[in-house]
């Protein structure tokens, strides 16, 4: 450890030997050394009770400086995740279209006077630019397959609602009377329209309604008129003159049709979905933490479909759950939304349930110019599904449940190191410490405590009046947010067997707990909550005063050694002292034991001496410091195994002093002790 | 060992010696025959080489196995320890060099280059037992450390000379050197370390300053500073008799920087003090270090200019010159350094012949206590002189009580 010092003087001796020969020969002097006996501090150190308890957090001090211990070790905790469960059933519908709307549109044919007048074989005696000089009356003329191209409208069509209207435009110099009409499909002849007019007057015209609902029309029409002319004066005779006789379709909707559609609304549906699996569980709200919303669509359509899905009643900054999506013409796509952050309303439609959302799907065509074939059976089949749901935060009515903590067992560090040995203490507390962070109440009922010490085998059952006895737990409060909390207290006080418990040194405590929410079930509260990261959680508190009566009470600590500390290898052999400056109440013996990587003992140093007690005044406090110098001597094989040593193991006994008498530990009391190197050193 | 023995020679041969200035060279006996105080009017080069170390109390032997790089067990340390005094000294001086001189008119002149090593030290007994017995012995007690006093460098330097008879019996020369400073140590200490009886602390009283230069030990000859010197010489005939005086190294070392440690006062040390000794985290990895001891004591460290003078020495010779065959020089030495005390000095010369003159010198004084020296010159064709001298007979017969080590050797020629 002296390597530097020793160096400085070794290389004086070396620049001296160096200068000996100047500057021609070079000589290698790692050789050069010799052996001194040293004897030089090299730690300097003080220990408190809290540098020993290693945790500040454990050590609370009382305005008489007297120091308690205080241990907490969590036991158990119930979170959301273990309460309530978003599950939501996949919603899967199939929509058939709801309406196939045409345009409103028209097509005019005609008939002209020639033809008219022919169909009557009168050519030959009203001529074209004659003029007729006195009154007819000529009928019936029959007029026979007039093609009505209505193509333009559709190809064809399954009608479910709709108007024809058919208007006859007199463009003749004669009356038309009784003019009997009928249309029928060209291809199927089924007619469509048959109908008598009393009388169209010259240059006028005259409409009529006929439905269609239900009828099967086609685009190409033929059209059979009987009518007869009439004139009470003089005409001269035009042959282009024409009975132009025009059909518009209104307001039709098909069941099915061939035809170029317009732009409309083919879906809009409206559902609700009811979470499954909560059993009595009646949420009205819940904040999304994290979890995907799944819809995968097929259509059966021959167009594109665009479809709206929304749930009206999750919003995330204020705006619902919407998306717009297009599925292709018989096709299906999936689609995957993320739905963290989303503030579910689980009021359903009327905000008057629970565990209910609404949701709602659009379907939509767009005008695309195509003669496409559609039917009222095409559909849009859509299944909605949620994926990997979990809530941050959840409102209503939590339900009833009882759950089983344990048994489990948690290890409790506080005498982790002790060995051997006997530690009484003059009074001890024990208690559970409840701590409910959820919106709800509860009861819970300890069933078994056991405290052991793993090392010796001891244990003990703790008994006592709160065993087995529900004790109520009161709910955490909203605004401003609080905990339920209570404490469950296990001390000698209240008629338990604290002391016995802590008496084994315990290092471990099973317990078997059972908590139950909502004892009394459901009783109208709807605002009952539960966040995430607020926990229903529990803790075993342990609090020692130290006034204690120790009896060769051994701890063991083990310390790692750096290879990097002992490099120089230089020390061969001496002792080893420790000097202490002790101010606590408390003998203490030391043995440390080298051990290898493999934490395998190699070697024992002991000393041939204890480090005394401090001395205590009248009122059993610290008067003076005891001086000790233990010495461990140290061969050279023992010098060989520290260096090669990976661990030291240190091992100290107390004995409390006067004995048979509890002492209190108080914060002020320290330790110093340097370590000393009294050893044959090679430099 | 052959080839040791050769690099051994070599190294004293390539190295030492000052110029003319130095004491009781045997070249000078050729240089300046019989009453002579300028000698011959030729030019000259002169390649020389001057390794001296003595100690009051260290041993040759001992000195010896530091050298050979041996473990120093307890029989090589006792060897030290039987001729430790009270106060003790050790001294090293070595250099080499070549120098040319020509003479115009009636002046010499001459211009030479070389290096050179300096080490010397004064110490307690406690200090010696303190390093190689180790602290224990003295638990419970104080170790002087009083009258602790360190100063070694290394410095090349370039050096340019004159001299000139001013009246026919007396004759003048100065040189002047500009020096380039390597290493550079500097140590004072008065005060007395104090080791607790069970080790729980050491604590030193008194006052130190130590500074030495940061220096590259992989490096030969690092540029840490710049310096300069001044020899002073005259030598004057009285009867048929020389007298020399000589006041040398005049000058001084300016170092850029050095490792500064300062304390005055009393400092303690109780090792290095850790807050949590018992944390998870905490093992024991950190060696204490000199720097970290010395900090956590508050002695106070930090980087600062260092300037050291030159170990100034005064030195009167006086040759007689007789036409027999023996001739005789006593000289007085006294010099500036850690420890050294004045040096008086004896020595005969004897004619073997015309070529070869044999030395015997017995010296009393500097860092040693009585030394003896032989040499001999051999002149070869008149042109070329070589001289050995070497105190290296008591290291033969009685290397565990007797100290110092000298070789010197010149070769000198003339055109």
């Amino acid at each position: 450890m002296f390597k530097p010092l020793g160096m400085k003087i070794k290389s004086i001796l070396i620049v001296l030997s160096a200068v000996l020969l100047l500057v021609a020969c070079r000589k290698n002097f790692d050789n050069l050394g010799w052996d001194s006996k040293v004897v030089a501090p090299i730690i300097k150190t003080s220990l408190t009770l809290e540098n020993i308890l290693r945790d500040t957090t454990k050590v609370k001090i009382a305005a008489d400086k007297s120091i308690t211990i205080v241990n907490r070790d969590s036991i158990a905790g119930i979170s959301l995740d273990t309460l309530v469960a978003l599950n939501t059933p996949a919603f899967e519908q199939t929509r058939k279209l709801d309406q196939i709307v045409l345009d409103e549109r028209s097509q005019t044919s005609s008939v002209s006077f020639q033809q008219l007048l022919q169909s009557a074989g009168l050519t030959t005696l009203i001529t074209d630019g004659s003029t007729v000089p006195f009154p007819i009356t000529y009928g019936p003329i029959p007029v026979s397959n007039v093609a009505i191209d209505i193509s333009n409208i559709f190809t064809s069509a399954d009608i479910k609602t709709g108007t024809l209207e058919l208007t006859i435009n007199n463009g003749l110099p004669l009356d038309l009377t009784n003019v009997n009409l009928t249309l029928r499909n060209s291809g199927n002849s089924a007619i469509i329209v048959q109908r008598t007019i009393a009388s169209v007057p010259k240059n006028t015209s005259t409409s009529i309604s006929e439905s269609l609902a239900g009828k099967q029309v086609e685009g190409n029409l033929l059209g059979n008129i009987n009518l007869n002319i009439s004139s009470s004066s003089s005409f001269v005779v035009d042959y282009s003159d024409q009975v132009q006789i025009t059909i518009r379709v209104t307001g039709v909707k098909v069941n099915s049709a061939t035809a170029v559609f317009p732009a409309q609304e083919v879906v809009n549906n409206t559902d609700v979905v009811v979470l499954e699996g909560l059993d009595d569980i009646r949420l009205t709200h819940a904040t999304i933490k994290s979890g995907d919303v799944v819809a995968e669509a097929i259509s059966t359509i021959n167009d594109s479909l665009f479809f709206d899905y929304l749930i009206p009643g999750a919003k995330k900054n204020g705006v619902a759950f919407s998306t717009k999506e297009a599925v292709p013409p018989n096709g299906n796509k999936t689609y995957r939304y993320d739905f963290s952050g989303y503030e579910l309303d689980l009021t359903g439609l009327s905000q008057d349930t629970f565990n209910t959302f609404v949701n709602q799907l659009i379907g939509n065509m767009k005008y695309s110019g195509n003669l496409i074939s559609l039917s009222l059976t095409d559909s849009l089949r859509m299944r909605i599904s949620t994926q990997n749901l979990t809530p941050s935060f959840v409102r209503g009515y939590l339900g009833r449940d009882t759950i089983s903590l344990g048994p489990e067992t948690v290890r409790m560090d506080l005498f982790r190191n002790i060995q051997n040995g006997t530690l009484n203490f003059e009074e001890a507390d024990l208690r559970i410490s409840i701590e409910n962070g959820m919106g709800l109440p509860a009861a819970v009922k300890i069933n078994q405590v056991r405290a052991s010490n793993t090392r010796t085998g001891a244990s003990a059952l703790l008994t006592g009046p709160v065993i087995g006895v529900d004790q109520m737990i009161p709910a955490a409060v909203e605004i401003p947010y609080t905990t339920g909390n209570a404490e469950i207290v296990l001390n000698t006080a209240s008629g338990h067997n604290t002391q016995d418990l802590l008496n084994v040194l315990p290092d471990e405590f099973t317990y078997q707990v059972t908590v139950v929410t909502n004892p009394a079930g459901f009783t109208g509260n709807m605002n009952q909550f539960a966040f995430t990261d607020k926990a229903f959680k529990a803790s075993l508190d342990v609090s020692i005063p130290l006034s204690i009566l120790a009896n060769q009470l051994t701890l063991m600590d083990t310390v790692a050694l750096s290879a990097s500390g002992f490099k120089n290898r230089n020390a061969s052999s001496g002792s080893i002292k420790v000097a202490t400056y002790n101010g606590f109440p408390l003998d203490a013996s030391v043995e440390m034991y080298l051990m290898d990587a493999n934490q395998f003992i190699t070697d024992t140093l002991s000393a041939n001496s204890s480090a005394s007690a401090a001395s205590l005044d009248a009122a059993m406090k610290v008067k003076e410091r005891a001086h000790s110098v233990l010495e461990f001597p140290t061969d050279e094989a023992a010098m060989q195994h520290l260096y090669n040593a990976a661990y030291v193991a240190f091992k100290v006994s107390f004995t409390t002093k006067p004995q048979a008498q509890f002492l209190k530990i108080y914060s002020t009391y320290s330790i110093d002790f340097q370590i000393i190197g009294d050893l044959q050193y090679r430099f | 060992m052959l080839r040791q023995l050769l690099l051994f020679v070599c190294g004293i041969v390539l190295c030492s010696v000052s110029l003319f200035a130095q004491q009781g060279s045997l070249a000078d006996a050729w240089l300046y025959p019989d009453s002579s105080l300028e000698g011959g009017k030729e030019r000259r080069i002169l390649f020389q080489g001057d390794f001296i170390q003595n100690a009051s109390s260290l041993p040759n032997y001992f000195i010896g196995q530091v050298y050979q790089a041996s473990f120093l067990d307890d029989e090589i340390k006792n060897t030290a320890f039987n001729r430790l005094r009270a106060n003790n000294r050790l001294g090293l001086d070595a250099q080499a060099s070549l120098a040319f001189s020509w003479q115009s008119k009636d002046i010499r002149y001459s211009l030479a280059a070389g290096h050179r090593e300096f080490f010397a030290m004064s110490y307690t007994d406690d200090v010696f037992r303190l390093i190689f017995e180790g602290n224990s012995r003295f638990a419970g007690q104080k170790a002087s450390l009083d009258k602790v006093n360190v100063r070694s460098f290394n410095y090349q330097f370039f050096q340019v000379g004159a001299e000139k008879n001013i009246r026919d019996t007396w004759r003048l020369g100065a040189q002047a050197r500009i020096l380039r400073a390597g290493r550079g140590i500097r140590m004072q200490s008065a005060g007395s370390l104090f080791t607790e009886a069970n080790g729980e602390y050491l604590e030193y009283n008194g006052s130190l300053k130590l500074q030495h230069t940061i220096n590259d030990t992989s490096k030969t000859l690092e540029h840490q500073g710049t310096g300069f010197a001044l020899d002073l010489y005259s030598r004057m005939r009285i009867g048929k008799n020389i007298l020399e005086l000589t006041l040398g190294d005049l000058g001084a070392l300016f170092y850029n920087t050095a490792k500064t440690y300062e304390a005055d006062g009393t400092y303690r040390y109780e090792g290095i003090v850790i807050t949590d000794i018992i944390s998870p985290e905490a093992t024991i990895s950190t060696a204490p270090t000199a720097d970290s001891i010395i900090a956590r004591s508050g002695v106070s460290l930090q980087n600062k200019k260092l300037s050291m003078r030159l170990p100034v020495f005064l030195q009167a010779g006086y040759r007689i010159v007789s036409t027999g065959k023996l001739n005789h020089y006593v000289s007085l030495r006294y010099m500036l350094g850690p420890g050294y005390l004045p040096q008086l000095q004896y020595r005969n010369l004897y004619r073997l012949g015309k070529a070869v003159q044999l030395a015997n010198t017995i010296s009393i004084g500097g860092f040693g206590r009585l030394d003896h020296e032989i040499g001999a010159l051999v002149q070869i064709r008149k042109k070329y002189v070589f001289t050995l001298q070497t105190q290296a007979l008591e290291y033969l017969i009685a290397p565990r009580i007797t100290s110092g080590h000298a070789l010197r050797a010149a070769l000198v020629a003339t055109f």
